[in-house]
C-alpha cells in the first residue's frame, strides 16, 4: 500500500531573483507503507530539499504531496499535524538540542503533541533505546555528550513522536563504523516494532545495501533511477555516470566473476559474499 | 523566511561610484549630509534633487531598488511633514478651525523637510550602501580614524570586530533558519498563543543559536591565533586603499555640488525657510 506519494513536484530556491536555483524538477515518487527506502545522489542533487518537502517545511511550487492519499497542503493551517506524522531528522541534527537534560530534550516533540506525562515518559524511554542511548545519559545535559551521542539524542527526539514515516538525512554521517551500524540497526528495529515507514539518505552504498530494500537515485534535482537493490546496483555503469558506485564487495564479486568464479552478480553485502564464497573455497569457518 | 531580511544592501556594479575609494565616498556622504542642511530655498532644493537624481543615474542602481530603501522610512517622512504643517506658524493664514491653524509657511516647511529626509536617504544609499561592500566600508572607517591610534584608541580592533560581526550576520541568519526548521519538525509552533507562550517558543531556538555562536567565536579566535594574528600592529593588507581617477571625479562632483548650493542660497533665495 502506498503511504506517501509525490506527483510532479517542482521547487526553485529564491524564485524570481537572479540567483534562482531549480532544486527539484518534476519529481514523481511512491513510498510503500512499512518499507525502508534509501535515497542516494551526489552532493547538491536535492536530497535534503526533497526531504524538507515531505513534512511540509518547504511547499512545492507545483505538484502535490499525498499522505495516505490526502494532499498535505490542502489546509496549510494544519501542516503541523503532518509534521507529527512525518518525522524529519535533519542533516547534522545535533544543533537542535537545547533543553537542560537529554530526557527533557527528547520529550520536546511529544510535549508539542500535547500527550500526557506518562505517555511522554514511555515514549522517551522507547526512543532512547531505539537510538542506542544508555539510561545514564538521559539525565545529563545534552551539551555534555560526545558528538555521536548528541546525534543519537537528536534522532531520539524525532523518534519519540512515533511518526508513521521517519525521514532521516544522513543520520550516520561522520560517525565511526560501530556508530553507523548502531544507528542503522536501531532504525531497522524501530521500523519492525512500530510498523513505520523509513526513508533515509546516505552516501554509503554499504549501508544502503544492508538495510534498504528499495533505492531511489537522484541526479540534478530529478529522479535518476528507482527500484529494488538488484535493479539499481545491477547497472553499475549508469551509477558511475553520475559519480556514484556500487558497494565495494559487489565490485570484488564482479572481478571474481571475470576471473571465472561461478558467483551470482546480485551480491551486495559482505555477509552475502561470505555465504556465497565459503562453499566455493571448500571452507566452513570465516 | 529569515533569509528575506536584507542586510547590507550592496548592489554590484562598475560605476564611478562603485569604483571610487570607500574613504572618498564616506567623506562625500558626510559632505552631502552637512550641505543638505544648508539648503534653504526652492531653487536650492530643486538643485539638490536634480543632483541626487544624477547620482542615482550614474550609480547604475535601478530606480525601483533605490525606492525600496525609502519605503521603511515612508511613515517617518509622512509624520514629519504632518507635524510640521500644524506646528509651524507664519504670516499667511490659509485655514483656521478651532485650535488648528494652517499657514502657507507650514506647508512649505513640511514639504521641504520631507524632501530633505527623502534626499538624505536616497543620496546616502547610492553614494554609500548600494555601491560599497560592508567590508570596504569598515576598511575606510579604519583608515579615516587611524590618526586616533596616536592617542591609543584601538581603531584596528574596533574595525576587526565590525568586520567579523558583519561577516557572521548571514551565517547566523542561515543558522537561525536551520534551527527553526529542526524545531518545527519537532512540532514547534511560533505563531499561536499569547505573548508569554510566543516568548517561550523562542527558547528552543535561542539556546542552540547562542551555543553555536559562542562555539564559533571560540573556534575563530583559535584559528586567528594559529595564523599569528596579533592585532593591527605591523599588519599589511591584501587590498590596499588607493585614491584614483574616480576619486578625482568625485571631488569634482562635490565641488559642483557645494558651489551649486551656495549660489542658489545667495542668488536665488525665493521661497526660503
Ligand atoms: N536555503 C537554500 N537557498 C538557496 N539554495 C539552496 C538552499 N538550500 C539548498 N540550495 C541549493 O539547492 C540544491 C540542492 O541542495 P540540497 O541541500 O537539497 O542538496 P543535497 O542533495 O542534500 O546535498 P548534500 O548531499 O550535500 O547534503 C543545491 O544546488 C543547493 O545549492
Ligand atoms: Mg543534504
Amino acid at each position: 500500500m502506498t503511504i506517501l506519494e509525490l506527483s510532479d513536484v517542482c521547487y526553485t530556491y529564491d524564485k524570481g531573483t537572479p540567483e534562482a536555483n531549480e532544486a527539484l524538477s518534476h519529481i514523481d515518487l511512491k513510498i510503500e507503507k512499512g518499507s525502508m527506502t534509501g535515497l542516494i545522489g551526489h552532493t547538491g542533487c536535492g536530497k535534503s530539499t526533497l526531504l524538507r518537502m515531505l513534512n511540509g517545511l518547504l511547499r512545492p511550487d507545483s505538484g502535490k504531496i499525498l499522505l495516505d492519499g490526502k494532499d498535505i497542503w490542502e489546509n496549510p493551517k494544519e501542516i503541523s499535524k503532518v509534521r507529527f506524522r512525518v518525522g524529519l531528522v535533519m542533516q547534522y541534527p545535533e544543533y537542535q538540542l537545547f533543553d537542560e537534560t537529554v530526557r527533557a530534550d527528547i520529550a520536546y516533540g511529544p510535549k508539542n503533541m500535547k500527550l500526557d506525562e506518562q505517555e511522554i515518559a514511555r515514549r522517551v524511554e522507547a526512543a532512547a533505546s531505539f537510538a542506542g542511548l544508555t539510561p545514564d545519559l538521559l539525565d545529563k545535559s545534552p551539551f555534555e555528550l560526545s558528538g555521536g551521542q548528541k546525534r543519537r539524542a537528536a534522532i531520539a527526539g524525532v523518534m519519540a513522536m512515533q511518526p508513521e514515516i521517519l525521514v532521516l538525512d544522513e543520520p550516520a554521517a561522520g560517525l565511526d563504523p560501530k556508530g553507523r551500524e548502531d544507528i542503522f540497526a536501531g532504525l531497522e528495529r524501530y521500523r519492525r516494532e512500530s510498523g513505520a515507514t523509513v526513508i533515509v539518505v546516505s552516501h554509503s552504498m554499504e549501508d544502503m545495501a544492508r538495510y534498504c530494500e528499495r533505492l531511489i537515485v537522484m541526479n540534478d534535482g530529478a529522479i535518476y533511477m528507482e527500484g529494488t537493490q538488484a535493479q539499481v546496483f545491477g547497472e553499475p555503469e549508469k551509477l558511475m555516470q553520475i559519480g556514484l558506485g556500487v558497494p565495494e564487495v559487489t565490485r570484488l564479486v564482479a572481478k571474481l566473476r571475470e576471473g571465472g568464479m561461478p558467483l551470482s552478480p546480485d551480491i551486495y553485502t559482505v555477509e552475502a559474499a561470505k555465504a556465497a564464497l565459503l562453499p566455493l573455497l571448500g571452507g566452513e569457518r570465516a | 523566511m529569515m533569509k528575506d531580511v536584507t542586510l547590507g544592501q550592496y548592489f554590484g556594479g562598475n560605476s564611478v561610484l562603485h569604483r571610487a575609494d570607500p574613504r572618498a565616498k564616506l567623506l562625500f556622504s558626510l559632505l552631502y549630509i552637512v550641505m543638505l542642511f544648508f539648503v534653504k530655498s526652492a531653487a536650492g532644493f530643486a538643485f539638490v534633487t536634480l543632483f541626487t537624481v544624477f547620482l542615482v543615474l550614474i550609480s547604475g542602481v535601478p530606480v525601483k531598488i533605490v525606492l525600496r530603501s525609502v519605503r521603511p522610512l515612508a511613515l517617518i517622512i509622512a509624520l514629519t511633514a504632518f507635524l510640521n504643517i500644524f506646528w509651524t506658524t507664519g504670516d499667511t493664514l490659509l485655514f483656521e478651525w478651532g485650535f488648528i491653524h494652517i499657514y502657507l509657511e507650514g506647508i512649505i516647511f513640511a514639504l521641504f523637510m520631507a524632501l530633505r529626509i527623502l534626499l538624505l536617504v536616497v543620496g546616502m544609499s547610492v553614494a554609500l550602501t548600494y555601491t560599497t561592500t560592508p567590508l570596504a566600508l569598515t576598511d575606510a572607517i579604519e583608515e579615516l580614524l587611524s590618526p586616533l591610534k596616536k592617542v591609543h584608541v584601538p581603531v584596528h580592533d574596533f574595525a576587526m570586530m565590525m568586520t567579523i560581526a558583519m561577516r557572521f550576520i548571514p551565517t547566523l541568519i542561515e543558522e537561525t533558519d536551520k534551527i527553526m526548521d529542526a524545531q518545527k519538525a519537532r512540532g514547534a509552533d511560533f505563531e499561536s498563543g499569547g505573548l508569554v507562550e510566543k516568548a517561550k517558543a523562542l527558547i528552543p531556538i535561542l539556546i542552540p543559536l547562542f551555543v553555536s555562536a559562542f562555539k564559533r567565536a571560540d573556534d575563530l579566535a583559535v584559528a586567528m591565533e594559529c595564523r599569528c594574528y596579533r592585532g593591527g600592529e605591523g599588519r599589511t593588507k591584501l587590498k590596499e586603499l588607493h585614491y584614483g581617477k574616480c576619486d578625482l571625479l568625485l571631488l569634482a562632483i562635490s565641488t559642483v555640488f557645494v558651489a551649486g548650493i551656495i549660489l542658489c542660497n545667495v542668488f536665488l533665495p525665493y521661497i526660503s525657510i
